[in-house]
């Protein structure tokens, strides 16, 4: 675990030390913060329920950006070799690199929090949906994350790692949009594995040990897939 | 190096694999309801094929597919693992409701139903997907399906399936239909109990005029379960429509109302006195639809007892004046008037002889509940005027549904009605009333010669007239103090028309020898303790499309409702369906656009910019 703590400590510093990553999250959070004034400007009521249907989408086109770089980078640069001839596993790279950028984008979400906070000086919110909604949030965006980095480890472009893994998430994320009433097990099966499915019961108070099941799920069987990758250097 | 034979298969088995997946993939979009079965193997082998294909192509080495198997392979058992995880967390759901007001739990009531549930329940909300209205419905009848296997939902859409919303007789969007029974798809099912939106949502428009939001409050817990118990348990009432008067036709004048009624889970069935010379038994209420021949002197009577023996009845009377309607309803203190009311405030644009009422049109009662803030229409076409007398005892005698005061009852057939004070009935109105009283002691068992002569046979057994629960037994009730004989004199005597009308019951002979049989077997039957009596100005509003697309559907369940004294058999309390509210000033919007917006953006990024520029 110690080692896991290095390979995030060294992320985190990478990812804090250069503009882009405050660039991203300064740009996450204005658009976030667009919606919640045009939504509490026009919607009676002191809820986030709307705000985190957004947020979980305009993240979604965020989140590639924070992982495109993170192993595509260290190909590209070389630097992934030097990282493997540590005293480290390709678990615990995967992993350190995973919470490095769910660092990042827990540091957008500490921002967002001024949104209940405006809520609770104007009003009087139900702090239960909020409180469920952040961790669905957290969830969706481990998720989001995760994608990004297994299609990170696949190439060396960056761009066509923002791009592929923007790609899987828009189909994942709009499974159940696109099957609305599953008539076969298979569209069943297609449409439990939607992500945004899986999101809303959180906007609305509800923790479904089903739906954390699912994500946390979702996020080892992408991490297990990305090991996989990262492994697969050694006899390709 | 690869034989040119291995080469060879290699490549068509690329090639016909791509085809397979290409045309599987099409059919798989193009068919409705996804993809199939056979189009998902189909899938598989195409892929296998192309599979193989990249294989034999040579462009992998023979370590590079060991280890390439064995990572996807890998990949695919961890997979398989997590999916039978999922399925246990699906099979065993746990959840928790944040909510404040524990919007998406269950009362102990309703979990207990559910847990003892014997026989399989499906509620079928239809609506179409996507829509945003429902979701609440769908999200708590999940949280029924959690509680119990027996309990199953299906959302339908009643423009893809129209063949469903048919059987069930489902008028509106958002309808939720409780079926038992497993013969659903063949045909009819066993029971059924509909829930409309009405139903589960109660919508208050009262604050919308100072410019406030409408409030709802969700219901839908007390419904729903009211409904499961109702299709699991409850036994159908019935319904009676008198007949034998030329009455609307049930099949044709009135085939959205009877439809409605069944969708309630009303037994409904036709009433012809004097078959039966009595009502039934087992009648929750009994509807007189606009008849236009009057009723025998002998059915009067008849329902007058079985009235004030604790029955239920819904009077519509037809446009053409009748004496015997007159006559049974005067028994509670009421008149109706041989008229149309004209009233110049709320009439229809198309007819003065079309009231519509709304607003303060309706009166305090539990039937007209909510109707003023809904703003719920009613239409009375060719309504007659109700008299309500100054004393009505012991009858208790509310109005529902009133008109303005400059009202009035027209009796002469005029393009430009005027009113005649003299001969015409002004003022509000009453367009709707309900008489409510304690049921009279009723002997059991009378036999009354006068009556009898009435259908036309000379003793009768009228064992059907109903008694009170507290009535003595049969021997007893041949008491004094409530004679047959007594009552039912005046009202035979004071019928001039009795010699005329005996003459039509000698159509129906075959009614002798059964009636004959009662005589021999006087029946006792159980009254609920309370009469019930609602009169409403016209039949019209009954018939025609009026009453699928106005609130004339809802005045007449609620009513019908009230009259059966049907309850919701639980009660469970209702539940806000809207978070806090939040109204912010102009000022306070702008300070959250100027923090939020503007400001928190700015810092985050400035602060990047000092961290870049000193790391510089």
């Amino acid at each position: 675990m110690k080692k896991v703590f290095y390979v995030w400590q060294r992320e985190v510093i990478s990812l804090f030390t250069s503009p882009v990553g405050y660039v991203a999250v300064a740009a996450l959070t204005l658009i976030n913060s667009f919606f919640f004034w045009l939504i509490a400007k026009s919607w009676p009521f002191a809820s986030m329920q709307p705000l985190f249907g957004n947020m979980s989408i305009t993240l979604l086109f965020f989140a590639p950006a924070f992982t495109m770089r993170q192993l595509a980078e260290e190909k590209r640069s070389g630097t992934m070799e030097l990282l493997f001839t540590a005293p480290l596993t390709d678990v615990q790279v995967v992993l350190g690199k995973y919470l490095g950028a769910f660092t990042l984008f827990l540091f957008s979400v500490v921002a967002s929090w001024i949104y209940p906070a405006f809520l609770a000086i104007y009003g009087s919110p139900d702090f239960g949906p909020i409180a469920a909604g952040y961790l669905g949030l957290l969830l969706i965006g481990g998720c989001y994350l995760v994608v990004g980095l297994f299609v990170s480890s696949l190439t060396k472009n960056q761009i066509v790692a923002f791009i592929g893994s923007l790609g899987i998430l828009l189909v994942i994320f709009f499974l159940e949009a696109a099957i609305q009433l599953p008539d076969n097990w298979m569209m069943s099966v297609l449409a439990y594995l939607s992500l945004s499915s899986h999101f809303m019961p959180f906007t609305k108070g509800l923790i479904d040990l089903g739906d954390v099941v699912f994500y946390v799920s979702f996020i080892a069987f992408f991490l297990f897939a990305t090991v996989r990758s990262v492994e697969s250097r050694k006899w390709r | 190096m690869l034989s040119w034979k291995t080469a060879n298969v290699g490549r068509l088995s690329g090639a016909v694999g791509l085809a397979i997946v290409l045309v599987s993939g099409v059919i798989g979009i193009a068919q409705r309801g996804g993809i199939t079965t056979p189009v998902f193997v189909a899938l598989l082998v195409g892929l296998g094929m192309v599979t193989i294909s990249f294989f034999s192509s040579g462009a992998i080495s023979r370590r590079q597919a060991k280890y390439g198997t064995n990572m996807v392979v890998s990949i695919l058992l961890f997979g398989a693992i997590l999916g039978f995880v999922n399925y246990l967390a699906h099979r065993y759901p746990q959840r928790i409701d944040l909510t404040r007001q524990g919007l998406y739990s269950l009362s102990d009531q309703t979990k207990k139903i559910l847990s003892n549930l014997q026989e399989k329940v499906t509620a079928m909300v239809f609506a179409v997907p996507g829509r945003g209205d429902v979701e609440l419905v769908q999200d708590i009848l999940d949280t029924y399906a959690r509680q119990s296997d027996k309990f199953e939902v299906k959302t339908i859409d009643p423009d893809a399936d129209p063949v469903l919303p048919k059987l069930l007789k489902i008028q509106e969007y958002g309808t939720v239909a409780f079926v038992t029974g497993e013969e659903l798809e063949q045909g009819k099912p066993k029971r059924s109990h509909l829930v409309t939106q009405s139903d589960y949502i109660d919508k208050d428009y009262t604050g919308t005029q100072m410019g406030r939001s409408p409030e709802y409050r969700f219901k839908g817990e007390q419904a729903f379960t009211t409904a499961i118990l109702g299709v699991t348990q409850g036994s159908r009432q019935k319904i009676y429509f008198l007949a034998g008067h030329k009455e609307l036709r049930l099949d044709t004048d009135l085939r959205a109302f009877k439809e409605s009624l069944e969708a309630e889970n009303y037994e409904i069935e036709e009433l012809v006195l004097p078959k039966t010379y009595k009502v039934p038994d087992d009648a929750a209420l009994v509807i007189i639809a606009g008849p236009q021949q009057p009723l025998l002197p002998g059915e009067v009577q008849v329902m007058v007892n079985y009235f004030k023996g604790g029955g239920k009845g819904l009077i519509l009377p037809g446009p053409l004046g009748d004496p015997s309607l007159t006559e049974l309803v005067s028994e509670f203190g009421l008149t109706i008037g041989d008229d149309v009311v004209v009233d110049p405030y709320s009439r229809s644009l198309f007819s003065p002889y079309i009231t519509v009422a709304s607003g303060a049109a309706y009166k305090v009662h539990e039937i007209t509940e909510g109707f003023q803030a809904q703003n719920v229409m009613t239409i009375f076409k060719t309504a007659r005027s109700l008299t309500v007398a100054d004393k009505t005892d012991p009858w208790t005698v509310t109005s529902l549904v009133e008109t303005t005061e400059a009202a009035w009852g027209e009796k002469t057939d005029t393009r430009r009605p005027r009113w005649d004070k003299d001969q015409e009935v002004g003022g509000s109105i009453p367009m709707a009333v309900v008489v409510q009283g304690p049921a009279t002691d009723v002997p059991a068992e009378i036999t009354v010669k006068a009556q009898s002569e009435e259908f036309g046979l000379d003793e009768v057994d009228l064992s059907g007239v109903p008694q009170a629960q507290e009535v003595p037994s049969s021997s007893d009730s041949q008491g004094p103090a409530h004679s047959a004989e007594t009552k039912a004199s005046p009202d035979a005597a004071t019928d001039g028309s009795s010699e005329e009308d005996g003459a039509n019951q000698d159509e129906d002979p075959a009614a002798e020898p059964a009636e004959t049989k009662e005589a021999d077997e006087p029946e006792t039957m159980r009254w609920a303790d309370e009469t019930r009596v609602a009169v409403i100005s016209t039949v019209g509003i009954v018939s025609g499309e009026d009453f699928m697309t106005t609130g004339n559907r809802d005045l007449i369940l609620n009513t019908i409702g009230w009259l059966v004294e049907k309850k919701d058999l639980i009660s469970i309390r209702s539940k806000d369906t809207q978070p806090p509210p939040l109204r912010l000033t102009e000022d306070q919007k702008n300070d959250v656009f100027q923090i939020a917006v503007v400001l928190l953006p700015a810092l985050i990024l400035a602060i990047g910019i000092v961290i870049w520029r000193r790391r510089r």
